[in-house]
């Protein structure tokens, strides 16, 4: 199995390597979009400035970098988009092209059609975007033109050893391994991401005395963030439309799955997935620090050099060794039902 | 005049008793869980029903794993020996391979998971604002000063549309045999470009979906690690509660099952429909679980 790893700067490209990434992926987000459409998520489904390049000769040497050393770079351009915006994105495809990207991963067919049509990249990876539940869907793709699919992550290993199982023709299969784990499914939510609250600091902080005055500009102050991340108050009804319980509020699913102390891992499914023939494990999260990164990669390296190492090594066995990789590499008391990526690993239902 | 066809949306045949001659076609079955996928028996029972009373029928199907796959063939493999010539609501791409490879008697129609929409209620308030405007915030010993900015213009055009409107994606569907999309009714309005002649649209009302997720929580007072665990076991609690959803920075949201809908009460006038090509308006009586 490969390790795929993000990187959103060209100085990180050889440490990642180093570390033991054997795949790269990145998303750009060029000034020209930018000016038209903000930095809302439309062109990739992360937004910010931290984690996307936003020049094509910056992305263009960092490419350079990883295929002297054999290591392939895909672009991620996830989005959904509109017929206004195919022109630009056509222009984008192509810049990309020339600055030799190895693949794209995408979420729209429309786009998928396009690319069928152009015939630029050796790869297409259908994102989680795509929404992939069952064999006959990776068939579907396939005959679009798509070489790797991005397994929903809300999948069971069970479900995933059928899929690959029945998958006719072969596809390679590529399954989400650490951090970031959504609650809800990537492909059908439609809650809005792209909006910080507060979006770019505007002018120089000023200290008036003792008071500090900051300048920033956002689309809008009362936005909240990532839906996935608001807090709700609830009424509860039974079937009837009676109210049966007092008000109560609940944390979000993100705040429960993202827990101080827990990252969202499925490094314990690594031995199922070893055994399934996925091709790649993919770690998220492409606005984190370098150090993170690197932290990520050299984690799941170590448990793939000890699926390697050991002949007759058993599931159990490996699973009490990942999780104590696990705790000492971050620090933190141990796993999590919540910010666990493949919980039936645990129930025995594989 | 075009007409304009009412359909109602149900979920278990006891609500066969709904059906009033205002309505002329049936949808029966679920989009967000495949634990929901109906049984055989009541599939008959809804077909029956709706060959007596002459009314047309559309069997909802939601994504599924390959377990559901197969539970929707044996659906599909009644439809196609009964020679019932029906609509198929798809929500996954690998149902409507199936279909077209095997089940040609059915006629697909592209779901509202995947006319993709921007569904997020807070985006009526984004493209709301008429002008910027300075607003000041207090923290401890630290003021923020914040300029809240328009949108830009070409992003109020985007929040309005849906994935069918691309030409390319159109010509797809033709491929695929799909003739009639179904959408949402937007909060913030819709710009639909999708030719008549080639497809028609439905509208569902007055439930509009935002987001599903398989790590169930249809049972609010099951406090326990499981709760959100997606293999814990499903009582099908979904068909007992339902909650409501507030938040300041949203309308009022509900949550059924594993899924999470707003509720837009305004439906536009039957020339406004026909104007965008609308000729079916599908009625969520309550919310489709």
């Amino acid at each position: 199995m490969k390790i795929l790893s993000p990187f959103s700067k060209k100085e990180e490209v050889l440490p990642l390597i180093d570390s033991g990434t054997n795949e790269l992926y990145c998303g750009i987000v060029p000034r020209e979009w930018e000016d038209k459409y903000s930095i809302f998520d439309t062109l990739n489904r992360r937004e910010g400035y931290g984690a996307n390049f936003s020049v094509f000769a910056d992305l263009q040497s960092a490419i350079q970098s990883a295929h002297e050393k054999n290591v392939p770079v895909f672009v991620t351009m996830n989005g959904l988009y509109m017929q206004e915006q195919y022109p630009l994105i056509q222009k984008i495809i192509e810049k990309l092209r020339n600055i030799k990207v190895d693949g794209l991963i995408v979420a729209d067919v429309g786009l998928l059609l396009m690319l069928q049509k152009m015939k630029f990249f050796k790869e297409i990876h259908m994102g989680t975007g795509g929404t992939t539940f069952n064999s006959r869907t990776v068939g579907f793709y396939k005959k679009l033109g798509v070489s790797r699919i991005i397994l929903e992550r809300h999948l069971t290993i069970d479900e995933i050893k059928s899929i690959s199982q029945k998958s006719s023709p072969i596809m390679d299969l590529e399954v989400f391994i650490l951090n970031t784990l959504c609650p809800y499914i990537d492909g059908f939510c439609t809650y809005y991401h792209g909006l910080p609250i507060i979006d770019k600091e505007i002018a120089p902080e000023i200290k008036i005395k003792n008071t500090k005055i900051k300048f920033f500009k956002s689309y809008d102050v009362n936005y909240g963030g990532h839906g996935c991340g608001l807090r709700f108050s609830i009424q509860a009804f039974d079937r009837f439309g009676n109210r049966i319980r007092k008000k109560f509020v609940i944390s979000s699913p993100r705040m429960d799955l993202n827990r101080k102390g827990f990252k969202s891992c499925g490094a314990c499914a690594m031995y199922d997935f070893n055994k399934i023939k996925i091709k790649s494990l993919k770690i998220v999260e492409r606005g984190a620090s370098t150090e993170s990164k690197i932290k990520d990669i050299k984690f799941i390296k170590k448990g793939l050099d000890i699926l390697g190492g050991e002949k007759n090594l058993s599931r159990g066995k490996f699973i009490r060794m990942i999780q104590a990789l696990y705790r000492s590499t971050y620090e933190c008391r141990g796993c999590s039902g919540f910010s666990c990526y493949y919980p039936s690993v645990f129930l025995n239902r594989h | 005049m075009e007409m304009m066809e009412k359909a109602l949306f149900i979920t278990a045949v006891k609500n066969l008793k709904n059906i009033t001659p205002r309505y002329n076609r049936v949808y029966f079955g679920n989009e967000f869980c495949e634990k929901l996928i109906p049984q055989l028996d009541k599939l008959k029972e809804i077909v029956a029903h709706c060959s007596k009373k002459n009314l047309g029928f559309s069997l909802v199907t939601p994504y599924v794993t390959n377990s559901g796959l197969e539970k929707l063939e044996k659906l599909f493999l009644w439809l196609k020996s009964n020679k019932i010539n029906c609509e198929v609501i798809i929500n996954d791409y690998g149902v409507l391979d199936l279909i077209n490879e095997k089940y040609h008697i059915l006629s697909p129609v592209l779901g509202r998971l995947l006319t993709k929409q921007k569904r997020d209620p807070r985006i009526l308030n984004l493209i709301k604002r008429k002008s910027e405007k300075y607003r000041f915030f207090k923290k401890d010993n630290e003021y923020n000063v914040i300029l809240e900015k328009k949108i830009p213009d070409a992003l109020i055009s985007y929040f309005k549309e849906t994935n069918i409107n691309v030409p390319v994606v159109q010509n797809f569907l033709r491929d695929y045999r799909i003739a009639r999309v179904e959408i949402d009714n937007l909060l913030q309005g819709m710009n639909l470009r999708i030719p008549k002649r080639d497809f028609c649209i439905s509208l569902y009302v007055p439930y509009g979906y935002i987001t599903t997720t398989r790590r169930c929580s249809a049972n609010p007072f099951r406090n326990e690690k499981r709760f959100f665990c997606r293999i814990s076991h499903c009582r099908k609690e979904c068909k007992i509660y339902s909650l409501k959803l507030r938040n300041k920075y949203l309308p009022l949201t509900y949550k059924k099952g594993n899924t999470i809908f707003f509720k837009n009460n305004r439906i536009p006038s039957q020339k406004e429909l026909i104007g965008k090509g609308i000729n079916r308006v599908v009625y969520q009586p309550e919310i489709p679980f």
